[in-house]
């Protein structure tokens, strides 16, 4: 066997005669004599490589994706947000993540406690009673909602949901729905606002609607003007709130408005981008309906010497014990991403109102400027907005983009909308400079003229 | 020599953290945004802990010594393949190239990533020895989603897709001995679960199989090695009967450390796999997750797989979302990119070796069970894969049972083994070494656990553990108070 540098990660190959004779067998062949012989195969992939070829491998990739230095006006649920040093330093603590799901609690006392800090800080962030201890992202999250509202509401059977919301999130939806025979409904939007179209909306809650999921900011960025109205709107029908939780630092959780259900995209509090994944999908519900919820939660209790101590509770709901009762088929969740979210919200407290003001306001200078631009629609849309708008910008979306790359700038995301068209999505965080920005309003002011 | 682990009566960021009302905090704001969003909209206030980074950070550090990990101690848990996680890996998946990577970028700004994802689907192509792979689910459950979505579009676009009126292909068959997202996930999907037993030798009893199968039978959701480590010696003839009635065969995988280089799912007769890559390719388990979940399918069903692939087209690599018959999308984006790139790194550094990596976590599998088995009644035969169950039924005799076993192996410094699983052995101590553990380690466990069988400590085990941070946890008091934040603590108080 060669002695490469794979092989230092397995210690016991010198001490395999030792170890067959205490078997009682003579080789490692035998270990593997019960796998039919017509099934064998053998590997087909490369050599084993030493740590610094895969490294120079990986970093040649690495070298072929684009960095720029002015951070990305794309958003769309992902953002390029700051993620403090100490974020990654408590990720990176061995002891959290080289541990897996906290079954044994005496053992894991500390990724338990974590989680439950998670839960409280994140409960207080939404104003919701229950929080979990996460979904894979806000898709998904969203999908689990829909599907529990179908639980609760027994009977009720259909999921209102906006006519914009993004298509990639509605797919999501449909193929957690699709097992349940439950009809997905699109709600008008206002043409004007960009706001959920109250009017049809009333049309379309019957005694089937087992509930309407509205999102503020919307797939246009734009907030939710009926939400103080909604719940009075609903009857019995449950109320699922998507929220981007970093503008919670701005805006009133959804709590304040009698939400049954809040879920969202995690990935704003202290998580790279990272390509799209890990994210954190955020699911919160009202304590009643905890039961019924998804995924893993942590509670308070005491160990036997009455010292406080934290356990995951009301397995009951879970597939390990309930198997196909279970009120989802999730195990491995994004665990270390709710940790990540718990050290961010400690650190950041209440200064999150601040981070969000900043994007807040460099996202309204962006639109504001760009609406000075002839021929520019922008905002696409006259709902208010936090840190992302549409822009119309009098030519395809994409030529936009591609010329805005050529002068270091990476716009936004070319979208297409059901009334206007081609538009484009644009957000601002507190990262981008007034600098970023008027070399964003200078480049775009070029390539459209 | 003797454990302990670190104890802090650390208190919460709520009663670490300083608070303070601002009244004028509304009245700031809405000055300060006027027409921007109506005020209705806006925060009245934000009651979250103040600390500083060095408060925030010893706090954690301080918590982070309270839990055990792979990288403070032995984790045999069953069926969760625990094994070292290279630190190679970490280092990559943090570099800025990758982590700043937007999600839209467009396909030129995301060679690196988009080859990256492609190699590592072709790499698992041959692992699972199937034609294609997604690699959109973000966990193993996530994927046997996926793969019962696509059994059903596959099953819908030959006219036998399941009705809600209970006609067409609506049932999914498991064994006794799956794992619970098995059925969950199945259920999940809209079909009727189908629970097999298991025949006295511990593997699939093929009557009971045949019986089950028929005109409704969508899929059988099989892991082999089986959860107690036994491999299905008659796989082929059961993917056989499962083709013969219709049905497609669906390949649970978590346990395929225990086979590559030895065989593939594929070759076995599977149609759709799964691969859990925190499991078979070291990457950390982050205290429940991410995990990433990929599925491979035969050429009959890759047109079934999410959108967007990643295909190779004129020298670029590009996200094709020209598949009519996909069955959509699952995650938001392309599934746990930091993870792929993981367990990418992991099949790069070792290749065709992957084969010595499951050779070795059988043999130091079936060297612990040959020196466990006298003093723990081991059900079944005696070959077992990267895994094996023994049962704690004779601490019963002592008044002890197999949860107090795992609570005395956690004040020697080990993680307990899965416990209460798989449900047909009684009091079940499922037990996975896997190959990163030495000699030395296995040895230190198997003499622990057999002098814990010995009448003497069996006796005190109800009082451990003592050397954790907190001794035996009170799970019953936690599940009738429901305290899950720190807010709620006040209901449980006024109940």
């Amino acid at each position: 066997m060669d002695d490469g540098e794979a092989m230092t990660l397995i210690p016991n190959r010198h001490a395999v005669d030792e170890m067959l004779e205490v078997i009682g067998l003579d080789s490692i062949e035998d270990l593997f004599g019960d796998i039919p012989s017509s099934v064998r195969r053998e590997l087909d992939l490369h050599p084993q490589l030493t740590e610094w070829e895969v490294e120079e491998r990986i970093i040649r990739l690495h070298d072929s994706n684009v960095l720029r230095s002015v951070p990305t006006f794309r958003g769309g649920g992902v953002y390029a947000h700051h993620v403090p040093a100490a974020v990654l330093e408590i990720m990176g603590r061995n002891e959290f993540y080289t541990s897996y799901t906290p079954y044994q609690p005496e053992l894991s006392q500390g990724m338990l406690q974590t989680i439950f800090e998670y839960q409280s800080l994140m409960s207080r962030l939404l104003n919701m009673d229950v929080v979990n201890a996460s979904m894979y992202d806000g898709a998904t999250a969203l999908g689990e909602a829909a599907r529990m509202a179908l639980r609760i509401s027994k009977k009720r059977n259909t999921i209102l949901v906006p006519e914009n919301i993004a298509p990639g999130k509605a797919s999501v939806l449909e193929n957690y729905l699709k097992g349940t025979g439950a009809e997905l409904v699109k709600v008008p939007f206002d043409g004007r606002t960009g706001m959920l179209d109250t009017e049809a909306l009333t049309k379309v809650v019957t005694e089937d609607t087992a509930a309407l999921y509205v999102e503020s900011p919307n797939r246009f960025g734009v907030l939710e003007g009926s939400l103080p109205e909604l719940r009075s709107m609903l009857d019995k029908a449950l109320l699922i709130v998507g929220v981007d939780p970093f503008s919670l630092g701005l805006l009133a959780p959804p709590g304040d408005f009698e939400a049954d259900m809040v879920i969202g995209e995690g990935q704003p509090l202290g998580l790279p981008m990272n390509f799209g994944g890990p994210l954190l999908g955020i699911f919160a519900a009202r304590k009643k309906y905890a039961r019924q919820m998804p995924g893993r939660l942590v509670g308070m209790t005491e160990d036997r010497a009455g010292k406080r101590a934290f356990c995951m509770t009301l397995m009951t709901r879970e597939q390990h014990i309930r198997r196909h009762r279970a009120t989802s088929n999730i195990c491995s969740n994004e665990g270390l991403c709710s940790v990540a979210a718990a050290v961010y919200m400690s650190l950041i407290g209440p200064r999150l109102r601040d981070l969000a003001l900043q994007s807040y306001d460099n996202a309204h200078y962006l639109a504001s400027q760009l609406a000075g631009i002839d021929g520019i629609g922008s905002p696409a849309y006259s709902g208010s907005f936090f840190n992302e708008f549409t822009v119309s910008c009098g030519t395809d979306p994409e030529a936009v983009v591609k010329r805005m790359k050529d002068r270091g700038i990476d716009p936004g995301i070319p979208i297409t909308t059901p009334d206007q068209g081609d538009l484009m999505l644009v957000a601002a965080t507190e990262l981008h400079t007034r600098e970023h920005l008027d070399h964003y309003i200078e480049a775009f002011r070029e390539v459209v003229s | 020599m003797t454990f302990r682990q670190a104890t802090h009566d650390e208190p919460t960021v709520f009663e670490h953290g300083r608070f303070w009302k601002d009244a004028e905090a509304l009245k700031d704001l809405v000055d300060r945004i006027g027409d921007g969003i109506p005020d209705a909209l806006l925060r009245k206030d934000l009651d979250l802990p103040s600390m500083t980074e060095g408060e925030v950070v010893r706090h954690f550090v301080k918590l982070s010594q309270m839990n055990h990990g792979v990288d403070t101690g032995f984790y045999p848990l069953g069926s969760c393949t625990m094994k070292y996680n290279p630190k190679v890996s970490e280092r990559l998946a943090g570099l800025p190239g990758f982590t700043s990577l937007h999600p839209d970028q467009t396909d030129e700004e995301v060679q690196g990533a988009l080859e990256l994802m492609h190699r590592l689907e072709e790499q698992l192509c041959i692992i699972g020895g199937v034609d294609a792979v997604s690699l959109q689910p973000a966990a193993g459950a996530h994927g046997e989603f996926l793969g019962m979505l696509v059994a059903r579009a596959y099953h819908e676009s030959i006219g036998e897709g399941p009705e809600m009126d209970g006609t067409g292909r609506h049932e999914v068959i498991v064994p006794d001995t799956a794992h619970g997202t098995n059925p969950a996930s199945a259920a999940m999907a809209g079909y009727d679960v189908v629970e097999i037993r298991s025949n006295e030798d511990g593997t699939v009893d093929l009557d009971a199989l045949q019986a089950a199968l028929g005109p409704s039978t969508a899929a059988f959701m099989l892991t082999n090695p089986n959860t107690l480590g036994i491999f299905e010696p008659d796989v082929e003839r059961i993917a056989a009967m499962v083709h013969e009635a219709g049905a497609l065969l669906y390949y649970d995988g978590a346990n395929l450390n225990a086979i590559m280089g030895k065989t593939t799912p594929g070759a076995m007769g599977f149609d759709i796999v799964h691969f859990n890559l925190h499991k078979t390719f070291g990457t950390p388990h982050g205290g429940g997750g991410p995990g990433s979940g990929p599925v491979g399918v035969t050429s009959k069903l890759e047109r079934f797989l999410p959108v967007p692939r990643i295909v190779k087209k004129d020298g670029l690599f590009r996200r094709d979302w020209d598949c009519p018959e996909s069955v959509g999308k699952i995650h938001s984006y392309l599934g746990n990119f930091g993870i792929l790139l993981r367990a990418h790194v992991y099949i790069e550094l070792f290749g065709n070796d992957l084969e010595k990596v499951s050779e070795m976590a059988v043999l130091n599998s079936n060297y612990l069970a040959a020196r466990l088995k006298e003093a723990y009644p081991m059900p079944f035969k005696e070959l077992r894969k990267h895994e094996f169950v023994l049962s704690g039924s004779r601490l019963k005799e002592c008044g002890a049972r197999t949860i107090d076993l795992a609570k005395h192996l956690a004040d020697e410094g080990f993680h307990p083994p899965t416990v209460y699983f798989p449900l047909i052995v009684d009091e079940a101590i499922m037990i996975e070494p896997t190959e990163t553990e030495s000699l030395e380690t296995l040895d230190a466990f198997a003499e622990t656990m057999i002098r814990f069988a010995g009448d003497d400590e069996c006796k005190t085990m109800k009082d451990t553990p003592k050397m954790t941070s907190v001794q035996r946890v009170d799970e019953v008091k936690a599940a009738k108070e429901m305290v899950l934040t720190w807010d709620l603590r006040k209901d449980a108080d006024n109940e």
